[in-house]
């Protein structure tokens, strides 16, 4: 009869253990022995333990600093970032989130230059160009984490490869090659496995084969802007691009993609295809890292993307290295954050470990050089050597730009739905949709212009085209130059 | 119903200024709790909705260009419709069913009764992001569906579930109903709790079979509650997030975007431009707001048919 | 013949038993098996071998001896204060009518379509003019805020359902207002209170963005479905681990719920005898 009593009762008494808990808890915020802590939040989650490590050894040495390090996936530190910011809460060291220009949150008051507190050695560590995105009228806001790789290449699996018959030393160059395979691979597999694998579920994934692999057939698009530089059209219904959909849409036909690819995201994929699920996988380059640890037996090789019939016409995009921590305006220990980027960069143990695990490359001078051991990280390196090239960069151009980027609403749904779409069947026929697409990018990249200039900023839809870019080659700081 | 009690608390507390004071008493906590949490961020989200903002920096007021966006995009009708697509499909499987397995574990003489309550509820507690990895072998061409299905006489070929834009809507309500049958089942419980045993006793002596107690003594006592059930559910399957994002993410190609997962993509899933919080607002009041007018014309309907019946009488 | 039916009743049962809680016992057996094996194995619930790495890497990686008591004092104090003002409430408006009960209602039957679930800033902006930021009384004021409309419509048709004889007697003894509620009608909303205690409990147990959000400057007070999600990283997901580790924060839930249980026996149908 009382029992609804009794347990309001059990929860008092709870209560009462809550406040002297709570109370306890807020005395370990002031407690002071003269120890900082350090907060740090990112995504980075491919080289998770030897971070770790590092910040044992860094608390070894700087016993007065306590490292709090929190890893979150991007979307859900975009939601936190944007929130903690909001109320002034952010940690000391966070990057930059997806989709926002360095600038634009500079300008938003959420990262303070790192220049006074850093010594003149520090921007020396760094390899050319490095910095040229983290810095703004010549102050340094932030640091890249790695060397900006295409993400488009294309890993594949030598065991498949000589279980069917195919030589695994020479794997497809043309998009009818690659179909060849994927469907011989399928065809041997018999449902055990089959020709490619993709998290299909996430549309990032589609655009970066898109993005890639339509770039190296000449489309001139990549994600420094939303349309083909070289020659200022949105170019989403050009042959390059429209290509690598006829290619992709041919291995449905074929029955070439794994039956679960719509129905996983990147991290099983790269688990099924470690697997022997699948003869081929795009992913990027810390994958090999992963493999190397965590699938020993695994027989993979790296290969450039397939080419088109016509040849290649283009570069795989490298970009400027994109900001990555920067220290928060608000941050009560600016001197101690900027003593864990000098460590991280310049000290004795991170850019080694990570090069030897064959996560990334580095943009300390030397490391890539001297550490990286993984003969397949050197493969996917002598491949970007081969096809890849600098792309343009407008920010670099004019600075103004960034505004631009500032306003511009991302079109939904994107080139790389389109594909998702094709794969699963929804669509018979990418064409019209990406002639949708290019129309939308184009009102939405002109709108963003057009508010931007509103604002007083000084730009316009051809400082988005790049005449004189050669798309076989890197588009050095000397071209900027010549354009104006 | 009620108003008879009131009449005779009214007598017997006597003083109604003083019943109205502890009325409000009563109510005022939940209503702080309300205002502070749900209330004021409500307001936000409507002030929000009338902003370009991407949550940096000043938001420019817009007026109603967000809504006006918002209703020339078809996929935010798409999304609409698959809302009510994943509610129309969710919410009678889980009423029902739910109510089938509270009445059998409900049974005193079920022995066991405690396993199997506990049984029904664990998918409650198994952990989304699990669910949506097992779902994907289980719901996979070669899964344990299909291998199920391969087994009927009629069925001829296999299907790709969570790969097939026509077919993923199905799956993902079948799991979401298997995931919160439980939490349905603990709700009906409760209201179980309510039914009198001596009626059902007497109707027993009466000779009335398990169907005839059901519908003419439990049936009517549990409605009330019942009506709250489904309440909750109509709103937890409109707003219905967690388990579409890790088991489809919206796809493949929008056929299982609901209002959520769209509010989600425009709101930190751009990967050029900033996000857009202004126009996620917008879509989550205009759709909000049809709801509300939804709701409010039903209950104008029904109320203008029953007085016209009352006359007609 | 009677025997008989009965256990193939309990034979139906136990199968469709089985079938139900089949990705929860997947869940269990891949907490043991290794990282490969997880992929490999596919629908398979027969670990390879006992494996009880991915516990020990789980507990340690999602801090689970500090996070736990978060996690109890955050759900305890949530639950006391939901149950608090919600039968309160539930019980002003299912047993009286009174000037603005209607609009009330309404406002709380409005908002619940809103999907408010990413408009967090509000709430953590109030939270922080509480002054509340780097406590746990934050965390719980925020993760006990709200309409929780149907607890309340649970409560209030739950007691406009009670009959007038329950009180009757406590008020011609003179009983107040009050007292005929926790002495009275408390008592017997006991299956609704172990309904609100249950739901709330796996819902702030598993509650996850709003606390990460309050305490992405402060880990020392994350719960344990924050922790839990240090698992599961942008490319690389330990699901092995996410497994080992789900599986004993749930043991908390399934002991509470077995206990619980009891309430939805002993209701009303028990106190009108008595």
């Amino acid at each position: 009869m009382r029992s609804g009593v009794k347990f309001i009762t059990f929860f008092v008494l709870i209560f009462v253990l809550l406040v002297i808990t709570a109370c306890g808890g807020d005395k370990d915020e002031t407690d002071s022995d003269g120890k900082v802590t350090l907060k740090i939040s990112d995504w980075s989650d491919s080289v998770k333990d030897i971070r770790e490590e590092f910040h044992k050894k860094f608390m070894e040495k700087h016993p007065n600093i306590e490292i709090e390090y929190t890893q979150l996936t991007a979307d859900q530190f975009k939601n936190t970032i944007l929130t903690s910011i909001q109320s002034g809460e952010a940690p000391d060291l966070f990057p930059v989130p997806n989709g926002m220009e360095l600038s634009t949150v500079v300008e938003d008051g959420w990262y303070q230059s790192i220049d006074p507190y850093i010594g003149d050695d520090f921007k020396d560590l760094f390899v050319d160009g490095a910095l040229r995105k983290t810095t703004i009228d010549g102050k340094l806001y932030a640091v890249p984490e790695a060397k900006e790789m295409p993400d488009g290449l294309v890993f594949y699996n030598k065991e498949l490869f000589e279980k069917v018959g195919l030589d695994p030393e020479n794997p497809p160059k043309t998009y009818a090659e690659f179909r060849e395979a994927a469907k011989k691979i399928t065809e041997e597999g018999n449902g055990d496995f089959y020709g490619m694998i993709e998290g299909g579920k996430q549309t990032i994934r589609w655009q970066q084969i898109v993005r890639n692999w339509a770039s190296l057939a000449g489309s001139g698009i990549n994600k420094t802007s939303p349309i083909n530089m070289a020659t200022g059209e949105p170019g989403y219904d050009a042959e390059p691009v429209t290509g690598v959909y006829n290619l992709i849409d041919s291995l449905v036909d074929d029955g070439s993609f794994h039956p679960k690819t719509m129905s996983i995201s990147a991290p099983e994929a790269r688990d099924l295809f470690a697997q022997g699920q699948a003869g081929f996988l795009v992913q990027g380059a810390w994958s090999i890292g992963v493999w190397k640890n965590e699938n020993p037996d695994l027989d993979f090789g790296v290969m450039s993307p397939p080419l088109p019939e016509s040849g290649r016409k283009g570069s795989l995009p490298i970009k400027n290295p994109k900001p990555w921590l920067g220290i928060y305006s608000n941050s009560e220990h600016p001197e101690e954050a900027a003593l864990y980027l000098e460590e991280l960069y310049g000290g004795d143990y991170f850019q080694k470990a990570r090069a030897k695990k064959g996560d990334s490359f580095s943009v300390v001078k030397g490391i890539d050089e001297e550490y990286i051991e993984i003969q397949e990280l050197l493969d996917f390196k002598a491949i970007v050597d081969e096809y890849g090239a600098l792309v343009p960069d407008p920010i670099v151009r004019n600075p103004d730009t960034s505004a631009v980027f500032a306003e511009y609403n991302d079109v939904f749904p994107n080139f790389g739905d389109i594909m998702g779409s094709l794969v699963s069947g929804s669509i018979e026929d990418a064409e019209k949709s990406l002639e949708d697409y290019s129309n939308k990018i184009d009102d939405a990249l002109s709108e963003a212009i057009k508010k931007a200039q509103d604002k007083g900023n000084d730009v316009s839809k051809s400082d988005f085209e790049f005449t004189n870019w050669n798309l076989m080659e890197d588009y050095t700081i000397e071209e900027y130059d010549k354009l104006n | 119903m009620s108003d008879t009690y009131v009449a005779v608390n009214k007598s017997k507390l006597k003083n109604k200024k003083n019943l109205v004071f502890w009325c409000w008493l009563f109510i005022t906590p939940n209503l702080i709790f309300y205002a502070a949490f749900q209330g004021w961020p409500i307001v936000m989200n409507i002030y929000n909705s009338m902003m370009d903002w991407s949550g940096l920096g000043n938001a420019t007021f817009i007026g109603l260009d967000n809504f006006k966006e918002l209703v020339t995009d078809s996929y935010f009708w798409k999304s609409y419709g698959n809302s009510f697509v994943f509610m129309a499909g969710s919410v009678p499987p889980l009423m029902i069913f739910s109510l089938i397995a509270a009445l059998i574990v409900n049974n005193p003489k079920l022995k066991f009764a405690t396993a199997y309550r506990t049984i029904i509820f664990i998918p409650v507690i198994t952990t989304a992001s699990i669910v949506g990895i097992i779902m994907v072998y289980i719901w996979g061409s070669d899964g344990a569906v299909n291998a199920a299905l391969s087994n009927l006489p009629f069925v001829e070929s296999t299907i790709n579930w969570l790969g097939s834009s026509k077919w993923a809507m199905f799956a993902v309500i079948a799991v979401f109903v298997w995931k919160n049958l439980g939490m349905n089942m603990i709700y009906w419980l409760a209201a179980l709790q309510g039914v009198p045993r001596q009626l059902l006793e007497a109707a027993e002596i009466d000779g009335a079979g398990v169907l005839q107690k059901f519908f003419y003594v439990t049936l009517p006592q549990i409605i009330p509650i019942g009506a709250v059930i489904l309440l909750v559910n109509i709103s937890s399957t409109l707003r219905a997030f967690d388990l579409i994002k890790t088991m489809t993410n919206g796809g493949p190609s929008y056929s299982t975007d609901v209002i959520s997962t769209y509010i989600y993509r425009f709101a930190f899933s751009s990967e050029m431009g900033l996000p857009r919080l202004g126009y996620a607002s917008a879509a989550a009041t205009l759709f909000a707001l049809t709801i509300a007018i939804i709701a409010i014309t039903t209950t104008l309907i029904r109320r203008s048919n029953n007085t016209q019946r009352r006359v007609s009488k | 013949m009677n025997n008989l039916s009965k256990i193939l009743k309990h034979l139906i049962l136990i199968v469709f038993s089985f079938i139900w809680i089949y990705p929860f016992v997947w869940m269990l057996s891949a907490s043991f098996k290794s990282k490969s094996e997880f992929f490999e194995s596919g629908l398979s619930l027969i670990p390879n071998s006992l494996d009880f790495s991915n516990f020990i890497r789980a507990w340690n990686e999602a801090n689970f001896s500090q996070y736990f008591l978060n996690s109890v004092i955050i759900t305890a104090s949530a639950i006391l204060i939901i149950l608090v003002i919600t039968s309160t409430c539930g019980y002003a408006l299912g047993r009286y009518s009174f000037p603005g009960k209607k609009i009330f209602i309404a406002i709380l039957g409005a908002s619940i379509f809103i999907p408010l679930e990413f408009s967090m800033i509000p709430i953590f902006q109030l939270i922080k003019s509480l002054g509340l930021m780097d406590s746990l009384l934050g965390i719980i004021l925020a993760e006990a805020g709200g309409g929780h409309v149907i607890f309340v419509l649970l409560f209030a048709s739950f007691f406009r359902s009670v009959p007038k004889e329950m009180e009757e007697a406590a008020i011609i003894d003179g009983s107040s207002f009050i007292q005929i509620f926790t002495r009275v009608m408390l008592p017997l909303s006991s299956p609704i209170i172990g309904s609100v205690v249950i739901m709330q409990f796996v819902w702030t147990w598993n509650s996850f963005l709003l606390p990460l959000v309050l305490t992405l400057s402060n880990a020392s007070l994350r719960p344990l479905a924050v922790g839990l999600y240090t698992l599961r990283g942008e490319n690389i997901v330990d699901w092995t681990g996410i497994a080992a580790g789900s599986s004993i924060a749930i043991i908390p839930v399934i002991i509470l719920f077995v206990f619980f249980q009891r309430y939805f026996i002993d209701g009303l149908s028990g106190a009108v005898k008595g």
